[in-house]
């Protein structure tokens, strides 16, 4: 018991150290203004986007209706992604893509 | 019973003169589409168990995210995360759950499907097992008395189910999953919108799982869990007219049979439980707006569910003597009706009403045979409540808010009641919000149903039937208050940082009661067990019956994606019993502790969940007194034992589909002698020399099984442009 609880705890510690780790400095951030109106929609951005390629970060904001996206650029573009939001019937307009 | 008057009577005054209100959470009835609901900000992940801040009650909230931590085929699996609903076995023959809300028994906790009243009467044993947890799209669990809205059978509490809408856009969803003890699990989900506006829109959901293979791992020559093949489908419609309208209806069927009892090999005549559970369910909602800013409108609620059981427990010819058997048996069919006409009008943001009027028919046809007889001939029950309701609501910003509520029922077996129900929320500043609610409970007894257990043993049942033979029902009737202050810490902007105290309490004047007790067999002279039912206050001297319970729940997010949940209960539950040496109410755990933890990498493609609970002891009945195991008494202090229960699961998302790999119980702790007297289950003289106790498998507090290690897949297909 005491192995299996000792275990559970290096295995989350060595997750949390390896993944929570600031995204490195080339990455960008882009940020793109969409149609999005609940919860719903959200979650279908964050389950679909989230696996597109490049993608090292996302979070939504419903009452601005905008997508928050951290890429690593030698993968993808703002473009690339904004019509990865596209596709998923939401409008995408590019407000904002800077450096980090 | 004054005081209790005199209170509610002080609060009502309190909430009419000087209350101010909060809108009524109709939104399953009429009102806003879900998934038009603003949210202010989606967080990467959303929290599994939670307080609902905004909430007029105490509210936890399983989300799909909770649902999802565990194996959770069904929603008797899906509370493992609470320490305010405890569940367990109802025996250990039979797989049947039933949960513990404030330390009261589970039939006096209202579940609702969308706010239609669900669970009642003969589905309430099993119908926990009966909601598979990958059709529903969140839980919600109300502590004290709720809304009058849907009657006042709401004793300790309100477990609401919302099911994956129509309008979620997953033209298809599978989940499928597997435990090493062979029991399977499939669910498929398609949700289709017929026009741009989502003005029809449908969800079909289908669900089928089984436990093909029995176990029997603690050696006593029971199956741990029953053989079962279970199958339910469902479909339900939305239409969302452009004016406001609303019309939502639906069909569900279930079908569940199970096996449990002596395993095959152990006799050529083993002891078995045969129950075959059918259930057919139809309602339809329509909410139609009386003006253009919908600040008046009526809704109307329709629901039938027929449900039929049959059942027998060891029930056998009696060799040698036609027409009479051995065993029990009960078979039943249920229709039940509901109706529900409201009116709610809000003119402006601070006050807001609701009237209604509705009606709850139940018809029972029921056999039950026990011991040796013959065949018995239905008896037909007819239970109606006819009432009228009015709710107010005053709203006072985000500070303050009370809701006033009261109905006059009419109980076709028990005359005229009236019941107020009042609760009060404050929150003076972001950090603190305080409620406090009470009033009163009623709802019409099933004692057999509602104490399925009592089937599996080999005691004489008293007390369930009339002069006539005839099933009876006696109204129960119940008083709760409780109150609730939750603090946001101020250094998590985010609130996820909360720490909260509640203290309810449940007291009842009118209970059917259940009690084990040795009486002399006249003219034998012979010491026999029984299990006696009767009406509280049959006692002499003063009866009572109440539980309080204090709880702490402790949440927070101490850095992005791990999440931590800490929570105890304490329970003191009374009742006065004849066959009991003490009031302390038996099999009513004392105390539970639950921790979990929930870390999510970025993008949540990597979720590890780990639960650990400690549950505390409970009193045994005294007969349990003396049970022993090789010479060591079991129960010598007269509670059970401490017991540890952890479970953990690591899942793997990708694009479209997520495995899972996970264990339960991994402690491998095991009640001891879940099941006395098994060696003979027929009845002490249907065993040579045999001296042990009676056969009783009624008596459960803890896990049936040890160790389970399962593995599922969740594939979902979103709808694209």
């Amino acid at each position: 018991m005491k192995k299996f609880l000792l275990a559970l705890t290096v295995a989350a510690a060595a997750v949390m150290l390896l993944t929570s780790a600031k995204p490195k400095d080339k990455s960008r951030e882009a940020l793109f203004q969409t149609n999005l109106h609940c919860k719903n929609c959200a979650a279908k951005i964050q389950d679909n986007v989230s696996f597109e390629k490049g993608v090292k970060d996302l979070s939504i904001n419903v009452d601005a209706k905008t997508v928050r996206i951290v890429y690593n650029p030698a993968k993808t573009d703002a473009g690339k992604l904004a019509e990865a939001i596209r596709k998923l019937g939401y409008t995408a307009e590019l407000i904002e893509d800077k450096s980090l | 019973m004054k005081k209790y008057i005199i209170v509610s009577a002080f609060l009502l005054t309190l909430g009419l003169f000087r209350a101010s209100a909060q809108q009524i959470d109709t939104s399953g009835i009429y009102g806003e589409r879900q998934d038009t609901l603003s949210a202010s900000v989606f967080t990467a992940r959303q929290n599994g168990n939670f307080l609902s801040k905004g909430k007029d009650i105490r509210t936890e909230v399983i989300s799909a995210a909770g649902l999802c931590k565990m194996a959770c085929c069904n929603l008797a699996e899906s509370f493992e995360n609470s320490a305010s609903v405890t569940v367990g076995y109802s025996d250990a023959v039979t797989g049947a759950r039933q949960i513990r809300l404030l330390g009261q028994s589970g039939i006096y906790t209202q579940m609702l499907d969308e706010n239609r009243p669900v669970m009642r009467g003969l589905s309430a044993p099993w119908g926990l097992n009966f909601v598979p947890s990958q059709w529903l799209e969140s839980i919600q669990i109300a502590k004290g008395v709720t809304s009058v809205i849907n009657g006042v059978e709401s004793m300790t509490g309100q477990i609401n189910m919302e099911h994956r809408k129509p309008t979620d856009e997953k033209p298809l969803y599978v989940t499928a999953s597997y435990m090493d003890d062979t029991k399977a699990d499939l669910n498929i989900v398609s949700a289709l919108q017929f026009d741009e506006l989502s003005t029809w829109s449908t969800v079909m959901l289908a669900h089928v799982d089984g436990n093909f293979k029995a176990m029997d791992m603690n050696g006593d020559g029971f199956m741990d869990d029953p053989r079962s093949l279970n199958i339910a489908l469902g479909n339900r419609w939305l239409y969302y007219g452009g004016d406001g309208t609303q019309v939502r209806f639906g069909v569900r069927a279930i079908s569940d049979k199970r096996r449990g009892g002596q395993m095959d090999k152990v006799s050529d005549n083993p002891w078995t439980s045969d129950i075959l559970n059918r259930s057919l369910n139809g309602y339809v909602k329509v909410g139609v707006p009386l003006n253009e800013l919908n600040t008046s409108n009526m809704a109307m609620v329709l629901d039938y569910t027929y449900q039929n059981l049959a059942s027998d427990f060891g029930y056998v010819p009696m060799p040698g003597m036609a027409g009479l058997y051995n065993g029990s048996r009960y078979d039943a069919g249920q229709h039940s009706a509901f109706a529900n006409f409201l009116y709610q009008n809000q003119d402006n943001d601070d006050h807001h009403f609701t009237l209604g009027l509705s009606n709850m028919l139940d018809v029972y046809n029921e056999t039950f045979c026990y011991g040796i007889v013959k065949p018995r001939t239905p008896s037909r029950t007819v239970l109606n409540d006819l009432g009228a309701f009015g709710e107010y609501t005053y709203h006072h910003g985000d500070v303050f808010s009370a809701i006033v509520g009261a109905r006059l029922d009419w109980y076709n077996l028990a005359g005229i009641r009236f019941s107020p129900r009042v609760t009060l929320k404050w929150a003076p500043s972001e950090q603190w919000v305080f409620r406090a609610n009470g009033g009163r409970g009623l709802r019409y007894s099933t004692p057999l149903i509602d104490n399925i257990g009592v089937l599996s043993t080999g005691k004489q049942v008293i007390g369930l039937t009339d002069s006539d033979g005839n099933m009876i029902h006696p109204l129960e009737e119940s008083w709760t208050y409780g109150a609730n202050a939750t603090w946001y810490l101020p250094f998590d902007e985010s609130g996820k940082t909360y720490l909260s105290l509640d203290f309810f309490s449940t007291s009842f004047t009118r209970q059917m009661l259940l009690d084990h007790k040795m009486e002399m067999e006249m003219p034998s002279g012979n010491m026999t067990d029984l299990v006696r039912f009767y009406e509280l206050g049959s006692l002499v001297g003063r009866n009572y019956s109440y539980t309080n319970n204090l709880q702490l729940d402790f949440s927070t997010e101490p850095v992005r994606g791990l999440t931590l949940t800490l929570t105890g209960r304490l329970t003191d539950a009374r009742q006065t019993l004849g066959g009991q040496s003490d009031d302390i109410k038996p099999m009513t755990s004392l105390y539970k502790g639950v921790f979990n933890a929930q870390y999510a990498t970025r993008l949540n493609k990597w979720i590890f969940d780990f639960t650990a609970s400690v549950n505390g002891p409970c009193r045994v009945w005294d007969f349990m007194k003396d049970l022993d195991v090789n010479g060591s008494k079991l129960y010598a202090n007269g509670y059970t034992p401490v017991y540890p229960l952890l479970y953990a699961q690591v899942t793997r998302r990708f694009k479209g589909f997520d495995i899972y790999i996970g264990g339960e119980n991994l402690t491998n702790y095991r009640q001891p002698m879940p099941i006395i007297g098994a060696e003979a289950p027929f009845g002490k003289g249907s065993v040579p020399g045999y001296s042990g106790p009676e056969f009783d498998a009624s008596c459960v507090w803890g896990p049936l099984m040890g160790i389970k290690l399962y593995g599922g897949i969740r594939l979902t297909i979103w709808k694209k442009e």
